[in-house]
C-alpha cells in the first residue's frame, strides 16, 4: 500500500512538474535525466507492488512505461523515447550477454535431443501450422476487406513468423528476478536462446520472401539471401572478437569489473549501430563464448547482475511505452483468436516433443508456457505492411499484428513465471526444498 | 566522434588507466598525488580536446551535459552522506566555532583580496564570481591533511583537529555554493520567482529523501538500493538544472537528509554508492580536461593572482586561528580541496565562465603540488 501510494504521488508530480517546466529551455536539456529517474523508481515501486499479487517484476515495468509512456501521461515523450533509444539497445545487449552465457554447451550436449525436438517442433509446427490455419481464415475474416489474395498469403507469412519470435529478454528477465535454477528453466533458456539465433537467421529470409506478396513488383533475388548471410556472419565475428576481449579481459587486468562490462555493452552497441549487425546475436555470441571457452561465465554473470537492473527497468518500461494500446483496442477480438491460436500450437509442438522423448508431465503439458513472450519486432513489421498495403486494410493488418506482440509481451512474464513455479525453480521454493524435481 | 563512442572511449581509459596506474610503482608521494587526484585523466583530456589532437570536439563537450550533472550529483551525494550529525557530534563544538571562524575568516580574506585585485587590475569579474572563487580558495584540500597528519610533528589532538577541519571546510563550501545559488537566483529574477524556485527546489529534495526512508527498510539486496539511489539522485540533479540550483549543493542536501534518518543504514548505503566514486571522478576530470580553456589573457594573470591570494588568506588566517600549530604548518596546508572542482564545474555548468574553473584547476594541482613537496621536504613523513 505504501508503495503504491508513493507511485501515484510520483506519478503525479512528474506529470504536473513536466506541465509547469515544459516550456523552459532548460527542461529539455535535463529532460533525459528527470525521465530516466522518474520510470527508473516508479518501475521499482510498481513491480514490487504487483509482486504482491503474485505479478512478475517485468509486468510491473511495462505497465510503468504504458503508464508514462506517450499514449498516458507523457512524460516519456515519443521524442525522449528516440533520444534515449541508445539505452535500450544497451540494456538488450547486456540482457543478450547474460543470456549466451547461461547457454552451457555441456548442458546443451546432454540434452542435444530433448532441446532439438523441441527447437524443431517450435519452428515448423508453429509456423507450418500457423500458416496453414491463417490462410483459409484470413479469407473468411478479411477477405472481403482485402481483394487481392496474394496480400492474404504474404500477411499469413508475416504473422507466422512472427508467432516463432520469442523474447529472450522475457526470459532472461523473469529468470533474474525469481533467481530461478533447474531442468525447466535450463531448458527453456537454450531452446530460447537458440531459436533467438535461428529466428534472426529465418526471419528476414521470411520477410523478404512476404514481400514478394505484399509489394508489387518486388522479386526475391539471391543478393537478399546473400545480404541476410553476411549481416549474421559478421555479428557471430563480433561477437567472438568481444568474448575474446572478455576473457583477456577477466583473466588479465581484472580491475573495475562493472565498469568494463559497461564498456563491452556500449561497444556492442555502437558496433552493430554502426555496421548494421544483429545486436541480439553479436551480444548472444559474446556470452557463450566466455561461458563456454573461459571458465569465467560466472564471474561475467556476476559482473552484469551487479548493474543489470536499471537496465532490465529500462528496456522493459520502453517496451511499455512503445506499445499501441490504441492498436490493440482496434482489433482485439480478432487478436484474441490469434494468440489462443499461437499458444495452441505452441502447445502442441512441445507437447508433441515430449510425449516423442518420454518426457514428465512437466515438460509435454506445461513447458509451452516459457515461450509465450514476445517483444520488439512489431515497429519493423508495421513498416512493412504500411508501406506495401496503404488505407484502411493495411491500418487493420498493422493494429492484429501489433497488437498480438503487445498483448504476448504482457502475458509472456506471467506465464513463465507461473512455470517456473510450477517447476519449483525459484528461489524461494528452492530455498523451502519444494523443487519438483 | 559521437557522444555514444565518448563514453566508449571514456570508459575505456577509465579501465585501463586504472590498470596502468596500479602497477607504476609508487616511489613517491607526488606520484602518488597524481595518480590519486586524476591528473592523468585530467591531461589525457586536454590532450585530446580541441586544443591539441582535437578528438574530443565541441559538439561532444555539449552533448555530454548529463554526464557531468550525474556525476556532480554523485559527489554531491556521497559527501551529503558524511555529514551524519550523530557521527560529527562527537567533535567538540570547539572544532566547530573554531572551524567557522577560519573558514568565514579565510573566506572573507580571499574576497576582499580578490574584490581589490579585481577593482585595480581585472577590472571584469561581478561580486558573485569573486564569492565563488573565495569559496573554492577557501577549501583545504583533504589529501595534503591527511598526510600531514601522519606526520610526527603533531600531537594526537592537533592531528584530530586539521582532520576535522579539513572536512568541515569543504561541507561549509558546498553549503555557501548553496547560499551563492540562491542569492544568484534572487540577484537574476523577481523575488516571488526566485523564492519558488528556491522553496519547490528545497521541498522536493526533502520529499525524495524521505521516500528513501520510506522505501530503505524493504531494502535488501545491494542492487536494489543502488537502483533506488540511483533513480532519486537522476530526479535530484533534473529538479537542480531546471530549478536552476546548485546540482552539487542539493544533492549534498539529499545525501545530509538521508543520512540523518533513524532508520537507515548509512554503511550499507555509503558503501554502495562509494564504490562508483571513483571511475565517475575519473570520467569528470578527462571531461574538465576537454574544456579546459587556456586562451584568454585574464586566465594567466587570474592564475597568479589567485594562488597568491590563496596562499596570503591561508597564512594569514592560519596565524590567527592555530595560534599553537601555526609555526608548524605554512605551505603544507594550502593545497586546495577537490571539492573546490566540483564547486566550479557545478557553476561553469550553470553559466559561470569556463575561466574560473580553468584557473581553480591548474592552482588546484599546483597548490597541491607545493603542499607535497613542502611537507617531503622537511622530512616530516616518511614515505
Amino acid at each position: 500500500m505504501k508503495k503504491f501510494f508513493i507511485v501515484c504521488c510520483l506519478l503525479i508530480w512528474a506529470y504536473f512538474f513536466k506541465a509547469i517546466f515544459y516550456e523552459k529551455e532548460i527542461f529539455s536539456q535535463s529532460e533525459g535525466l528527470f525521465v530516466l529517474g522518474v520510470l527508473l523508481l516508479s518501475a521499482y515501486l510498481l513491480a514490487a507492488v504487483l509482486k504482491k499479487v503474485r505479478f512478475p517484476g517485468l509486468t510491473g515495468y511495462m505497465i510503468t512505461g504504458v503508464l508514462i509512456g506517450p499514449e498516458v501521461l507523457n512524460i516519456l515523450s515519443e521524442n525522449v523515447l528516440k533520444n534515449l533509444h541508445f539505452f535500450e539497445n544497451l540494456a538488450l545487449s547486456f540482457i543478450a550477454i547474460s543470456a549466451g552465457g547461461e547457454l552451457k554447451f555441456k548442458k546443451v550436449r546432454n540434452n542435444l535431443k530433448q532441446l532439438g525436438a523441441i527447437l524443431f517442433n517450435q519452428i515448423f509446427l508453429v509456423f507450418g501450422g500457423l500458416f496453414l490455419v491463417l490462410l483459409p481464415l484470413t479469407k473468411v475474416f478479411l477477405g472481403s476487406m482485402v481483394e487481392n489474395e496474394k496480400i492474404l498469403i504474404g500477411f499469413s507469412i508475416l504473422f507466422s513468423v512472427t508467432a516463432l519470435s520469442k523474447s529472450p529478454a522475457t526470459t532472461m528477465g523473469i529468470i533474474t528476478e525469481m533467481k530461478a535454477r533447474g531442468r525447466i528453466t535450463d531448458l527453456v533458456l537454450a531452446v530460447t536462446v537458440l531459436k533467438a539465433i535461428a529466428v534472426v537467421i529465418i526471419f528476414p529470409l521470411a520477410i523478404t520472401y512476404s514481400k514478394t506478396f505484399l509489394i508489387e513488383g518486388f522479386v526475391f533475388t539471391f543478393e537478399n539471401f546473400m545480404l541476410s548471410g553476411k549481416i549474421i556472419f559478421s555479428s557471430i565475428l563480433l561477437g567472438l572478437i568481444i568474448g575474446t576481449i572478455i576473457i583477456l579481459f577477466l583473466r588479465i587486468l581484472k580491475v573495475e569489473k562493472a565498469l568494463f562490462l559497461l564498456l563491452t555493452g556500449i561497444l556492442i552497441t555502437e558496433l552493430t549501430h554502426l555496421f548494421e549487425l544483429e545486436i541480439l546475436i553479436s551480444a548472444m555470441v559474446a556470452g557463450i563464448v566466455v561461458e563456454n571457452f573461459s571458465g569465467k561465465g560466472e564471474e561475467l554473470l556476476t559482473g552484469i547482475n551487479k548493474i543489470s537492473l536499471p537496465l532490465y527497468i529500462i528496456f522493459f518500461t520502453f517496451a511499455g511505452a512503445s506499445l499501441h494500446m490504441k492498436t490493440v483496442k482496434q482489433a482485439f477480438f480478432i487478436t484474441l483468436f490469434l494468440i489462443l491460436l499461437r499458444m495452441l500450437f505452441l502447445f502442441l509442438s512441445n507437447y508433441l516433443a515430449g510425449k516423442w522423448l518420454k518426457e514428465d508431465k512437466l515438460v509435454t503439458h506445461y513447458s509451452w508456457m516459457g515461450f509465450v513472450g514476445q517483444a520488439g519486432i512489431a515497429v519493423g513489421l508495421a513498416n512493412i505492411i504500411e508501406r506495401s498495403i496503404p488505407g484502411e486494410t493495411g491500418k487493420i493488418l498493422i493494429s492484429i499484428l501489433i497488437a498480438t506482440v503487445v498483448i504476448n509481451e504482457f502475458l509472456g512474464p506471467v506465464f513463465f513465471k507461473f512455470l517456473l513455479e510450477k517447476a519449483g525453480e525459484t528461489q524461494v521454493q528452492i530455498h523451502k526444498g519444494k523443487n519438483n524435481f | 566522434m559521437n557522444l555514444i563512442l565518448t563514453l566508449l572511449f571514456l570508459v575505456t581509459i577509465a579501465v585501463i588507466g586504472k590498470y596502468v596506474f596500479q602497477k607504476i610503482p609508487v616511489d613517491n608521494l607526488i606520484h602518488n598525488f597524481l595518480n590519486y587526484s586524476g591528473f592523468y585523466y585530467l591531461a589525457l583530456g586536454v590532450l585530446l580536446g580541441p586544443y591539441f589532437l582535437n578528438v574530443f570536439t565541441e559538439d561532444v563537450i555539449s552533448q555530454s551535459y548529463f554526464v557531468f550533472s550525474l556525476v556532480l550529483g554523485w559527489t554531491g551525494f556521497l559527501i551529503g552522506l558524511q555529514l551524519n550529525f550523530k557521527q560529527v557530534s562527537r567533535f567538540k563544538s570547539a572544532y566547530y566555532f573554531k572551524g567557522l571562524f577560519y573558514f568565514l575568516l579565510n573566506l572573507a580574506i580571499i574576497f576582499a583580496l580578490l574584490y581589490v585585485s579585481n577593482y585595480l587590475i581585472i577590472k571584469k569579474l561581478t561580486w558573485l564570481e569573486i564569492l565563488l572563487l573565495a569559496v573554492a580558495g577557501g577549501m583545504t584540500s583533504t589529501i595534503t591533511i591527511s598526510l600531514l597528519i601522519r606526520t610526527k610533528k603533531f600531537d594526537a589532538k592537533s592531528g584530530h583537529f586539521l582532520e576535522f577541519l579539513a572536512a568541515f571546510d569543504n561541507v561549509l563550501g558546498v553549503l555557501t555554493l548553496g547560499i551563492l545559488f540562491a542569492a544568484f537566483q534572487l540577484s537574476t529574477s523577481s523575488q516571488k520567482e526566485a523564492l519558488f524556485y528556491l522553496v519547490s527546489a528545497y521541498l522536493i529534495v526533502f520529499l525524495f529523501s524521505l521516500v528513501y526512508k520510506a522505501l530503505s527498510k524493504e531494502i535488501t539486496s545491494f542492487e536494489t538500493e543502488l537502483l533506488v539511489i540511483l533513480a532519486i539522485i537522476l530526479i535530484v540533479v533534473a529538479v537542480s538544472k531546471i530549478l536552476q540550483n546548485s546540482v552539487l549543493f542539493l544533492s549534498a542536501l539529499l545525501g545530509t537528509t538521508v543520512a540523518n534518518f533513524k532508520n537507515v543504514n548509512i554503511k550499507k548505503l555509503y558503501l554502495a554508492v562509494q564504490e562508483w566514486e571513483k571511475p565517475l571522478n575519473f570520467i569528470l576530470l578527462f571531461f574538465i580536461g576537454i574544456i579546459l580553456r587556456f586562451d584568454t589573457s585574464i586566465i594567466v594573470i587570474l592564475i597568479f593572482l589567485f594562488m597568491a591570494i590563496i596562499i596570503i588568506g591561508n597564512l594569514i588566517s592560519e596565524r590567527i586561528v592555530f595560534k599553537k600549530i601555526s609555526k608548524q604548518i605554512g605551505f603544507q596546508t594550502f593545497g586546495l580541496s577537490t571539492v573546490s572542482l566540483a564547486i566550479l564545474l557545478d557553476a561553469y555548468l550553470s553559466g559561470a565562465k569556463i575561466e574560473f574553473l580553468s584557473t581553480v584547476v591548474i592552482v588546484y594541482f599546483i597548490t597541491n603540488l607545493f603542499s607535497i613537496y613542502s611537507i617531503k621536504k622537511r622530512e616530516m613523513i616518511v614515505e
